[in-house]
């Protein structure tokens, strides 16, 4: 059978494929995406998003982004809306 | 740790509140604290009052994620976690100069503005906090 050969490797491609898509593409997905001040305007304008300030109380009841909520970190994730498809997001006080 | 809880549309915004002030949206505030200049403390000036054994509290404020991972060794250490302050400030000694140290020096500030507001007189903020400690090269317990 001249196809013989390259049958372990289709199958290796395949099964490769198989495990890229089950295992690491969900968790490259999953990573959380940076956004701009004008994204979560327009996420917190039209109701999409919840913004959430992830420091402490003193420093949220000091300044925070309006309509914003305050879960301070170590309460995460009691806080955190039920629904899991509702768009988070999440800044503190800026770029480190 | 929201998309390990499950959640899929989870977003960062790095930028946080100096980008979005700077975007001119709005702000709020429920309570401003006392405008107070807090006296800056390099690092190298802390470890010369740690290791001279000077009488003063070093007050930790970070988030116990960070503190549990890694932190200066020093007898005058007492870590409070800043969101914990509100409950816990009385666990302050008084009368003693008191030290704030942050992660990176962005949060001892208001932390010490509180505490001045609760009658803390003579404080001090690490410039730089713990990443500045660690980046000096200076001796850092950490957690395996």
């Amino acid at each position: 059978m001249r196809n013989a050969p390259f049958v372990p490797l289709v199958r290796l491609l395949l099964t490769g494929t198989l495990l890229v898509l089950v295992f690491v593409l969900p968790a490259v997905a999953a990573d959380p995406v940076e956004i701009d001040a004008k994204r979560v305007k327009a996420m917190m304008d039209s109701g999409e998003a919840v913004v959430i300030f992830p420091l402490s109380t003193i420093e949220f009841n000091n300044l925070h982004i309006e309509g914003s909520i305050n879960i301070p970190i170590e309460q995460l994730p009691v806080g955190l809306p039920d629904d899991k498809m509702k768009a988070l997001v999440f800044y503190c006080l800026g770029r480190t | 740790m929201a998309v390990k809880e499950g959640y899929q549309n989870a977003y960062v915004f790095r930028g946080g509140l100096p980008e979005w002030i700077m975007a001119g949206y709005p702000t709020v505030t429920h309570e401003t604290l006392p405008k107070v200049d807090i006296a800056n403390m390099t690092v190298q000036e802390l470890k010369q009052k740690i290791d001279a054994k000077e009488d003063f509290v070093l007050l930790d404020v970070r988030i116990p994620v960070d503190a549990a991972q890694y932190k200066l060794e020093a007898s005058q250490l007492q870590f409070i976690p800043m969101n914990d302050l509100p409950k816990r400030y009385t666990e302050i000694p008084a009368g003693k100069p008191l030290v704030v140290i942050d992660k990176i020096g962005k949060r001892a500030t208001m932390a010490s503005r509180y505490l001045s507001a609760k009658g803390f007189d003579e404080i001090y903020k690490v410039g730089g906090g713990m990443n500045q400690w660690i980046k000096s090269g200076l001796p850092t317990k950490i957690s395996k």
